[in-house]
């Protein structure tokens, strides 16, 4: 079992208390990647996380996608503590929790696209054995590849790579979904498709964290943060209907 | 310093595990290479030498005596390179702890004026010292040392004890540990004291020319009738095989050592090669960033080629003195084990050379081409997208191929192991290579000693005891009924024949080689050799003999229903061959007593005494009727066991067996290095990979048991090409055991030890992939993420 958080009156399904990260490399100097983030973000959030290299967007991505673990300060998503999980309890609340979207797909090249989205919902084994392979079907259609489930990642584009990738995210019918510059390697229009896609999440109740530099998709979002330095500088909220 | 230069060295630096690995390998290949080459070639060399060194003689003439006119008659024929008179007798002695070997006493005329079949002694001269002297590699059946008293058997029965005052060294004897029999010299005066006739009976004769042994028997025979001429007929004149008696067993291990080379050395370049590959694969990135600001092919190739010869220099100035040592060590157990002298430990200039270009050419080629390859590559196709490297090989064949039903993790993890075709064949070249040597090892050691068991089974004796002087059989056989546990007693006829060329048969016809020729007593059960072609004779059938396939190889002629002429002493009779068995041994002929009679002319007497024992009392009963004979006066002259024929033919496979067992476990420990190496790199290229899988949600178990089971497929695929290759080589083997050795068919028996081997080497393989692939789950997820 997962250890939960005390509700709040907020209902925020992400929170992070004052995190820092540091990295320090050997024999080199400690770099201070987030310092004393503090930030909540309540359920069915659309977020975008803007800012230059180096700012700290990405750190702030994988310490919520319990990917890597705070320097000092707490992490809670989905009703968990990450900074107290095991690695082989993070694994599983990833799993069950999460869906991450890179942003060079990361498909697994040996596998067709139906098997990778298979493959998610095998480890984790939320969705019963007997609904993988439909459930494969919807989320294909949904993300408009249900003609190209048989192949492998290497004879897709990279725009039916990244759908692929989205559909393999929301395979556990995760709350959260996490994207680290999805459209960074797509043409405008295919950039467009994506995002297209990822409103869609929100309309399904999904919470969503995106790290972009697409001002398109920025411009959906609900709420926009900005960070520089490993600090929030910017801290916007939009209509509720960020379109 | 030059930045081309800083870039190696960073490189060094930063690669220094792998290039510990790599250096590793390439000296452990080579060196293997070295040692079994320079082996070779060493023995191949001292073997013929230390035979040589024996002056073996190319006849033996039987007379009453032989005395100085005679050896100065002979001496003085043209075509005589030399003369020598001894007398060969065979008693027992008794070793430290009790046990009696039998002992084939040389009386020599004088040690310090040998001409033919020499011995000598390593420390001091020749003495005139009373005593006797044992053929050195008897010292380990006998443990006695030089001062100690040995006991001997004397014809008479009585037991003569005798001082031992030299070990010496007898070229042209297999070693006593094989034969389980010691070989003594003494003078005649001291041949006089152990109740021995003293005066020489065999005259040793050596040609100026051999020639063919065609060439020899005509000498000889023209050489007998020179001398019968003048009243001096020899009473049987043997032509002589002049060839080490292990001679055929020295040429096959040379053989194996031959093959075993190019093995180890083939696998030893596929793997640096497949190494580099790896290590390349991870530098393209590297090499499109070069070539994009302005680096050229030429420059990167040098820059990559300069990291990689100083490790196959280094390697090969490790492996040379190394394999030097291996190969030195090899051979000092050989001179043992072969009872050869090694008077030239050096390696032919041509052959180090010849090993110097190999070892540096063949790796620096193999490694050339993919860094060539890196280094032809576009900066474009070069500088790829950071993502998950796609395979290049048919990995659409392989999915297509490698589908497991409901059971995605296995699919992913099989298809991974395909989908670089490439790497996986180096890898199970390295790792089957090693594999295969082990079981050939194995199954052909194991095979042979099936067939051995097989043929002892046959026997139907347990214990033959042959006696100094041919006695009653009735008498014979009373006394060893007497003895407790003995269940069957029979007296056999036995006498050494040859077969000679019949009238009518071309000129080139010779005579063979001195054959066993045994009498069966009517209704025997002690022979229950299976027939492989034609019948037993029956009991009052005369003219009829079976022969084994030993026989057939030394006189070929003896074919089933063909007619031959057996010559014994003076005598010659056509006999029919009505039979043919296999067994291991010595060239047999079977017959009844009639037909063994007509032959001889022996008469009613048997030298030889076969009996069965109780199940577990054999050496007991050996014992007692050694004991029993003595007490009735009818002297022994050897006692052989089944078991000890067992233990002799077992000591004679190790010669070959041995080396292969050692060159096997060195193959095996490469191919084992060569795919944790492997998986170690494919862990650390895919961790990108491995931090995609566990961000999906995979628990640190779920990816160790993907790679366990891409490990484990991989293993049981170098398995399986071990197994069948083993079979190959094995047969191959037994095959030339069977031709050259045994003359027995030697069916392949797979060796249940030496799967157990290969399947507990492919166990510690895991357990290197497990180690490898837990160093990469220590990285964070991000840090996988981001590994380049």
């Amino acid at each position: 079992m997962v250890a939960s958080f005390p509700a709040d009156g907020l209902g925020d399904l992400i929170r992070l208390d004052a995190a820092t990260k540091s990295f320090t490399p050997r024999g080199g100097q400690t770099f201070h990647a987030l310092r004393g983030i503090s930030l909540s973000v309540p359920a069915g959030d659309f977020l975008a996380v803007l800012g230059k290299s180096g700012s700290g967007k990405s750190t702030l991505l994988n310490l919520i996608a319990g990917l890597d673990r705070p320097t000092s300060g707490e992490v809670y998503a989905a009703g968990a503590d990450l900074s107290r999980l095991s690695e082989n309890k993070l694994a599983q609340w990833r799993g069950g929790n999460l869906g991450v979207v890179f942003q060079f797909f990361q498909l697994l090249p040996t596998l067709t696209v139906a098997e990778n989205i298979m493959l998610a919902m095998d480890f984790v084994a939320k969705i019963p054995a007997a609904q993988r392979r439909a459930r494969t079907r919807d989320l294909l259609q949904l993300v408009g590849l249900a003609d190209q489930s048989a192949k492998l990642p290497s004879a897709l584009s990279g725009g039916q790579q990244q759908r692929a990738a989205i559909a393999r995210a929301l395979a556990n019918d995760p709350p959260i979904v996490l994207a680290d510059e999805p459209t960074g390697n797509l043409d405008s229009e295919t950039a467009g498709a994506v995002a297209e896609l990822f409103h869609g999440l929100i309309d399904q109740g999904k919470t969503l964290l995106i790290v972009t530099h697409d001002e398109n998709l920025a411009r959906r979002a609900h709420r926009v943060i900005q960070l520089k330095d490993g600090a929030i500088v910017a801290d916007e909220r939009k209509a509720a209907n960020g379109r | 310093m030059n930045t081309q230069w800083r870039k190696i060295l960073g490189d060094f630096r930063q690669h220094r595990l792998e290039i510990f690995l790599l250096g590793v390998v390439l000296t452990l290949g080579t060196a293997g290479v070295v040692a079994a080459l320079n082996t070779r070639a060493v023995l191949s060399r001292e073997i013929a030498a230390s035979f040589a060194n024996a002056n073996s003689p190319d006849l033996a003439l039987w007379f009453d005596k032989v005395g100085t006119p005679l050896l100065d008659q002979v001496r003085a024929r043209p075509g005589v390179a030399a003369v020598d008179a001894r007398r060969v007798a065979f008693t027992r002695a008794a070793a430290k702890s009790g046990e009696w070997f039998m002992m084939r006493l040389t009386i020599v005329r004088n040690f310090e004026d040998q001409q033919l079949s020499l011995v000598h002694r390593h420390e001091g001269a020749w003495q005139s010292a009373d005593g006797i002297f044992i053929e050195q590699s008897g010292q380990t059946l006998l443990q006695k040392n030089v001062g100690d008293e040995l006991q001997v058997r004397t014809p008479g029965g009585g037991i003569a004890r005798v001082p031992i005052v030299g070990f010496v060294h007898d070229t042209a004897v297999a070693p006593s540990t094989q034969d389980r029999a010691i070989y003594a010299y003494v003078t005649p005066a001291r041949a006089a004291l152990l109740g021995q006739n003293q005066e020489p009976d065999q005259l040793l004769v050596k040609m100026k020319e051999r020639g063919s042994l065609g060439d020899v028997n005509e000498f000889s025979e023209d050489l007998s009738a020179w001398l019968t001429k003048r009243q001096q007929t020899p009473m049987r004149a043997d032509v002589l095989a002049n060839t080490h008696p292990h001679a055929a067993l020295m040429s096959t291990m040379l053989s194996v050592l031959a093959v075993l080379a190019a093995i180890a050395f083939t696998s030893s370049a596929a793997l640096a090669a497949y190494m580099i590959s790896l290590w390349m694969k991870r530098e393209v990135q590297q090499v499109g960033i070069m070539k994009a600001i302005g680096a050229r092919f030429s420059q990167i190739a040098r820059q990559y080629l300069a990291l990689v010869v100083p490790i196959v220099l280094l390697s090969v100035a490790l492996a040379l003195p190394i394999g030097t040592e291996i190969a030195r060590w090899v051979v000092k157990y050989y001179e043992t084990s072969l009872n050869i002298d090694v008077a030239n430990w050096s390696v032919p200039t041509n052959l180090l050379l010849k090993e110097a270009i190999f070892a540096l050419g063949i790796p620096i080629l193999a490694m050339a081409l993919p860094i060539i390859r890196a280094a032809r590559m576009s900066a474009r196709q070069a500088i790829q997208e950071p993502g998950i490297v796609a395979p290049t090989g048919p990995i659409r064949a392989i999915a297509k191929l490698i589908t497991m039903p409901g059971n995605r993790r296995l699919t992913f993890a099989l298809r991974n192991t395909f989908r670089r075709p490439w790497r996986l064949a180096a890898t199970l070249l390295a790792l089957s290579a090693g594999g295969a040597l082990l079981l050939t090892a194995y199954d052909t050691y194991e095979s042979l000693m099936q067939v051995v068991d097989v043929s002892l089974a046959q026997q139907g004796h347990d214990v033959e005891v042959q006696l100094q002087r041919p006695v009653s059989p009735a008498q014979l056989e009373s006394v060893a009924r007497a003895v407790p546990d003995v269940e069957i007693a029979e007296a056999f006829r036995r006498a050494v024949v040859n077969i000679v060329p019949g009238e009518g048969a071309p000129a080139s016809a010779s005579e063979s080689r001195r054959l066993l020729f045994y009498g069966y007593p009517p209704a025997t059960r002690l022979i229950k050799l299976r027939l492989q072609e034609g019948r037993w004779p029956r009991d009052d059938e005369s003219g009829a003999i079976v022969v084994n396939r030993l026989v057939q190889s030394a006189a070929p002629g003896s074919e089933l229903d063909r007619e031959i002429t057996l010559k014994f002493r003076d005598r010659r009779v056509k006999v029919r061959v009505v039979g043919v068995v296999e067994e291991i041994g010595a060239p047999t002929i079977y017959s009844s007593f009639s037909t063994f009679e007509a032959v001889t002319g022996l008469g009613d007497v048997s030298q030889v005494i076969r009996v069965k024992a109780a199940a577990g009392h054999e050496q007991a009963v050996a014992n007692a009727l050694d004991q029993a004979l003595l007490d009735a006066h009818l002297a022994p002259s050897t006692v052989s066991t089944r078991h000890e024929f067992r233990t002799a033919l077992d000591e004679h496979f190790a010669v070959v067996t041995a080396v292969m067992k050692m060159i096997a476990l060195a193959a095996a420990l490469i191919g084992a290095i060569s795919l944790v190496a492997s998986v170690s790199l494919s862990v650390l290229e895919r961790a990108r990979e491995i931090g995609v899988i566990r961000a999906l949600g995979a628990t640190p178990r779920a990816v160790v048991s993907i790679f366990l089971i891409e490990g484990s497929a991989v293993a049981i695929l170098g398995a399986l090409i071990s197994i069948a290759a083993s079979i190959y080589f094995a047969q191959a083997l037994n095959g030339k055991a069977s031709r050259e050795l045994l003359h027995v068919a030697v069916p392949l028996y797979v060796s249940r030890a030496g799967l157990g081997v290969l399947f507990s080497g492919a166990f510690v393989v895991l357990i290197g992939v497990l180690l490898s692939v837990r160093r990469v789950l220590r990285m964070s997820v991000r840090e996988a993420l981001s590994y380049e």
